[in-house]
């Protein structure tokens, strides 16, 4: 079996100010979320853009999280493009839950737009169960 | 097991040379302040980085601890990931974080004076922080399908 598998999440933003809660469920077949990476369609919409993220019932962020944190640019090596997390976040069919509020940033020929929530699943065992 | 949580000090600066005075308490349940990150996050807009808009100092456990002495710049283009510094700071339960922002902005163009160019902004200061926490996880058993939908409020 793979041991690593990118999830990915679609919250659809209509219209400036929105502010949107998305829910999903990571796949089952992989035990720890690695890492999380926002992609949004362009810089205008990420100055001020929030995210606030719930994994298995643990507060990961705050809804005042800005998505800048999560997300880099195209120049960036795909294997370091992603937010890794510090402690063990179990993935295994967890809820994941949020909310995405966009910045009200001026051009409006950007709505609608998609962002992506990517999660890195990977198979690691948990260094506490396993040591 | 140690989880780690990111609080969040948000500072606005509405006029030129203001110093922010910062006094922030942390929830109680934090034990130790393992790294941070502060940036601009709204108001300025420029085509170029600028190296520095302001200073920061920020001090642990009401005012023990001097820990962040830190140059604030303006990035212009999404490049890196922010990357946190580290920190070891054990942190004293019900104890503030303070500190000040100082605004150094200078106007770019010779002939206009700071104060007429000045437009407010904000700074945030990301502080990641540990718990010590002995609780169990709480699995949902619920089945949560991919789905969106706009929030009400």
């Amino acid at each position: 079996m793979k041991n690593h598998k990118f999830q990915q999440i679609r919250i659809r933003i209509n219209a400036p100010g929105d502010s949107v809660r998305f829910a999903a469920e990571t796949d089952k077949l992989y035990a720890k979320v690695r890492g999380v990476f926002a992609s949004v369609p362009s810089d205008q919409v990420l100055v001020g853009a929030t995210m606030g993220l719930k994994i298995n019932g643990q507060d990961v962020f705050d809804d005042a999280h800005e998505v800048r944190m999560l997300t880099c640019g195209n120049q960036v090596a795909p294997n370091n493009k992603f937010f890794r997390f510090e402690e063990h976040i179990e993935a295994a069919g967890s809820a994941v839950e949020g909310r995405y509020t966009d910045p009200r940033p001026v051009n409006l020929a950007l709505y609608p737009y998609d962002v992506k929530l990517y999660l890195w699943l990977v198979n690691e065992t948990h260094p506490e169960k396993n040591p | 097991m140690t989880k780690i949580r990111y609080n969040i000090i948000q500072l606005d600066v509405t006029e030129a040379g203001q110093v922010v005075e910062i006094r922030h308490r942390l929830p109680s349940n934090y034990g130790r302040c393992n790294g941070y990150v502060a940036r601009h996050i709204k108001g300025i807009s420029s085509e170029l980085d600028i190296p520095e808009i302001g200073l920061l100092a920020v001090e642990f456990n009401s005012r023990k601890q001097l820990f962040i002495n830190d140059l604030i710049g303006y990035e212009a283009q999404v490049e890196q990931l922010p990357e946190y510094r580290e920190l070891n700071i054990p942190l004293e339960s019900g104890q503030l974080v303070t500190g000040y922002y100082l605004d150094t902005q200078k106007s770019p163009y010779p002939f206009v004076d700071v104060k007429e160019w000045f437009r407010p902004y904000s700074i945030a200061i990301y502080l990641r922080c540990e718990i010590q926490n002995n609780e169990q996880h709480v699995r949902s058993s619920s089945i949560h399908s991919t789905t969106t939908e706009a929030a009400k409020d």
